[in-house]
């Protein structure tokens, strides 16, 4: 242990291996492949490490990979699993590899016993289910790792009243769902080799490790799954109990990790002294790192939180608060620097920086982040970045994707930097990033509404953003009119230069316009979804995704054309306010299978009023504003229904609406902004979040429905009157300015009239405003 | 569920800042401040381009809310303004990261 190590440079390890996490893994009990005390031999890593070096690609992916492992011995709980996956997706910033998901979803398998697999798969189902669109794809590895799972076969081992149960995981017979992008034939050669291997391994540790017991009878065939689940729960919670698990295995004086919660390990370090040794020859400084101060992880628990700390970068708290307590007084010192700077230049800027930073400091941390990002990455990412976070704003009214947006799209640009043969690869700043703008908004599924707004976000947004974000008062982002004047795009960086760039900008009918225009269509979808997949098949491939993005943008040109009021999209005059934007939110009407559109937000900016009268060859009710066939009464009714739901009564009391007064798409990102903070509550239910939809009541009998995007919201309010049909539930309008009571009315929900204030004998009447959340005394839903 | 996008984002900035082997709630008020220093840095360099006159009339269409006149006026009086302010955070992250280089 103590025998000199030669010394060698850091250059000649590979850049990935962390020899205190090789330390600590070491040690760790692996099954048969227990590696006890292991010296760590600077040209003789651990076998199981070098396989997995060779298998992944990323040193987080690694580290994760070894969390895995470490925890061999262990009952995984399922969330386990989506934990690890969880924070793989943020340590990786969302760029987790297929081959690495695929590998989770193969040590699921086989680290889970089939009660548990299903139950992990029913997880991973969920959550794919439960996250909104935009998450979900925004983060395709999720669904991936979904169809991973479900690809995997659960063996049937048991015929019992002739029905199959199925029981372990059929690893071995997993074929993967679809070429893994990015895998090597050499690659996909040893992985498969190695899940081969892993799976015989697996079978052979739960054997040892003696806590295999039950699901040894699952496998042999004689006992029920739910039986045997619960028993194994009753052991294993036995042995966390007692701590007789560790007796079995492994022995902590050997070094191995302890089993049980109160076992000590021996020694002062989690390093061996031939360890320490090494790390001195690598000239590692170990204070930096908080090394020297490392104590003996002693327990279970602290073993588990000591790999943690590794493979997920969180150093010891003490350490960590020490480093972080030194930053912010750095940071704290230079803002007297600036502040100085700023006295020194007059009193009209120290109360022009106060204000600023008064405000900003008033902002909530997601708004903050998304300032600081703007800042930030502008600066020190490329030169061109902040037109792709500008291009991810442009779906901020659904919410979390201004953020998801700017995540995906950076990557998709970083990919496109790091790839010398793309067919961008010599084009310009400008053009890359609406080509990953693009990709995110399709990866976003809002159809060409993402793209669009992407593209003119890019046309559009200049780098002094910052300046309006802040020192404007109602409008975070300056309007689309201005920002065409005032940062023009240089010509030869113009967005047609490739096939999505070209295409959004003609739709929207001449420069400037950033009002959302997309009809819902389910043909689009499918069309996505199809350029969807070619993106994820490489992206080689991207350029016929974008094609075809393009395709889809033509076609709805055509469909503009044949809007009711609309005008020729080439026309820069089209009057933008009467095209819906129109996610699928088929709970609104209750059958959506035949409604082109159930919900919608206006399209904004005052435009000329509009008649809705249809062509003299109109049926008996209408024509559909979507393909212009007649319509049958039902539809009527649905496009009807629709019409009331989007309808502004405070403008013309009837649909059509006139000239509605609505603001423009920026102004809808700086409500977004704005009314993203938190509320605090008179009554005691905390605070009110302005971003989650719930249902709340005030101290009376009345219902609101508070917080999320008018979709969200309205979903919210449909599950809850579905639930409580005789109910009414008070929302605001479409402008979020004034109050409408909701109800159910054969399975959809009907809004009524902007409820009125009594005024003095009926006058002074007005509307009431929308629901506060310091009306509420308690949350219902 | 998935980690919140913002998560994604913090990420990115922790990394150009430096602070990903910190605690997340670390990382945070760490981005939160240092996206402090950025925005006073940038309105300081960006009004440090001005005739002391001229940030007076910057101070009160600031004031009015109306970023459209701002832009313009800054167009008007400070040229490439955008590059100033883009130049004052590049500096900030620069001298953060600096500090904490061993």
């Amino acid at each position: 242990m103590s025998e000199k190590l030669p010394r060698m440079k850091k250059e000649s390890l590979e850049p990935s291996y962390n020899p205190e996490i090789e330390g600590l893994i070491a040690r760790a009990p692996k099954g048969s492949d227990t590696k006890v005390n292991q010296e760590i031999q600077p040209n003789e890593l651990p076998k199981s490490v070098e396989k997995q070096r060779t298998i992944i690609e990323s040193p987080n992916e690694e580290e994760l990979q070894k969390l895995l492992d470490a925890t061999a011995h262990e009952r995984p709980d399922p969330r386990q699993f989506m934990d690890v996956l969880n924070k793989a997706n943020a340590n990786t910033q969302g760029a987790i590899s297929y081959h690495w998901l695929e590998q989770i979803g193969i040590i699921a398998a086989k680290r889970l016993g089939g009660n548990e697999y299903n139950e992990f798969k029913k997880y991973v189902n969920d959550t794919y289910e439960l996250n909104s669109p935009d998450i979900k794809d925004i983060t395709p590895g999720l669904s991936f790792l979904r169809d991973a799972l479900n690809t995997i076969p659960l063996e049937p081992k048991q015929v019992s009243k002739g029905e199959v149960i199925t029981t372990a995981p059929n690893v071995q017979e997993y074929q993967a769902p679809k070429k893994l992008p990015g895998s090597s034939p050499e690659e996909l050669e040893i992985f498969q080799r190695n899940l081969r291997m892993s799976v015989e391994d697996w079978r052979k540790e739960r054997k040892s490790i003696g806590v295999s017991e039950p699901l040894q009878k699952i496998e042999s065939g004689v006992e029920d799954p739910n039986v045997v689940d619960a028993e194994w729960r009753s052991v294993s919670e036995s042995e966390e109990q007692i701590g007789r698990e560790q007796k079995k295995e492994v022995s902590s004086l050997d070094g191995g990790m302890p089993a049980s919660s109160n076992e000590r390990i021996s020694g002062n370090s989690v390093f061996t002294d031939a360890q320490k040794e090494y790390l001195e020859n690598l000239d590692v400084d170990m204070s930096v790192d908080g090394l020297e101060n490392m104590t003996e992880p002693t327990t279970r628990k602290e073993w588990k939180a000591e790999l943690r700390r590794l493979i997920f970068g969180e150093k010891k708290s003490e350490g960590n608060k020490e480093r972080s307590e030194i930053l912010k007084e750095h940071l704290a010192k230079r803002s007297d620097e600036l502040e100085e700077v700023a006295t020194e230049r007059g009193p009209t800027v120290v109360k022009l920086i106060g204000s600023v930073i008064e405000r900003y400091n008033n902002l909530n941390w997601k708004t903050k982040l998304v300032v600081t990002g703007g800042l930030m990455l502008g600066a020190s990412f490329t030169a061109a970045t902040l037109p792709i976070i500008s291009g991810a704003l442009g779906a901020a009214l659904y919410g979390q994707r201004v953020l998801g947006g700017i995540g995906f799209a950076m990557n998709r640009r970083k990919a496109l930097d790091a790839d010398p043969n793309h067919w961008l690869a010599g084009k310009s700043e400008l053009i890359k990033n609406t080509y990953a703008t693009a990709l995110a908004a399709m990866y976003m599924g809002t159809t060409i509404f993402a793209v669009h707004e992407g593209v003119e976000g890019l046309k559009a947004v200049a780098n002094s953003e910052w300046l309006s974000t802040m020192l404007g008062h109602h409008s975070v982002l300056p309007s689309s009119e201005t920002l065409e004047t005032i940062a023009p795009t240089p010509a030869e960086e113009t967005i047609p230069e490739i096939p999505t760039a070209d295409a959004a900008p003609e739709i929207v009918g001449g420069e400037g316009h950033l009002e959302p225009y997309n009809v819902y269509d389910p043909k689009f979808d499918q069309e996505i979804a199809e350029a969807r997949a070619e993106v994820d098949g490489g992206l080689a491939n991207a350029q016929a995704a974008v094609e075809r993005m393009q395709k889809i943008v033509e076609e709805q040109k055509n469909i503009l054309n044949t809007m009711p009021g609309g005008s020729p999209v080439s026309d820069n005059s089209i009057p933008q306010s009467e095209a819906p934007v129109t996610p699928d939110h088929s709970q609104m009407s209750g059958s959506a299978d035949t409604s082109p559109t159930t919900d919608a937000i206006p399209a904004t900016e005052s435009s000329p009023e509009t008649s809705f009268a249809p062509p003299e060859e109109v049926a008996k009710f209408g024509l559909d504003p979507i393909d212009g066939h007649p319509m049958s009464e039902l539809e009527a009714q649905k496009l009807d229904d629709l019409r009331r739901a989007m309808h502004d009564p405070r403008v013309t009391g009837e649909w059509p609406p006139g000239p509605s007064e609505g603001k423009s798409f920026t102004e809808k990102i700086s409500d977004w902004f704005t009314s993203n903070q938190e509320t605090a509550n008179q009554f005691d239910i905390g605070s009110v979040s302005p971003i989650e939809p719930h249902i709340y009541a005030d101290s009376g009998e009345h219902l609101f429905a508070y917080g999320g995007s008018s979709i969200e919201k309205m979903d919210a309010i449909y599950k809850f009157l579905t639930d409580n049909p005789g109910k009414i539930v008070y929302s605001t309008d479409d402008h979020g300015a004034y109050r409408i009571p909701l109800h159910l009315v054969e399975g959809r929900v009907v809004p009524g009239e902007p409820m009125r204030t009594s005024g003095f004998f009926g006058f002074g009447a007005s509307f009431m405003d929308a629901p506060k959340p310091e009306e509420f005394a308690k949350l219902v839903k | 569920m998935m980690p919140p996008m913002q998560d994604e984002v913090t990420a990115l900035i922790a990394t150009d800042l430096g602070i990903t082997d910190l605690p997340s709630e670390e990382q945070h008020a760490l981005i939160a401040q240092f996206g402090e220093i950025a925005l006073k840095s940038a309105t300081l360099a960006v009004m440090g381009k001005l005739a002391e006159d001229k940030r007076d009339e910057f101070a009160k269409i600031a004031e009015t809310g109306d970023p459209t006149a701002l832009r313009a006026f800054l167009d008007r009086e400070v040229l490439g303004h955008e590059d100033i302010a883009k130049a004052a955070v590049a500096e900030e992250v620069k001298r953060f990261k600096a500090f904490q280089a061993p």
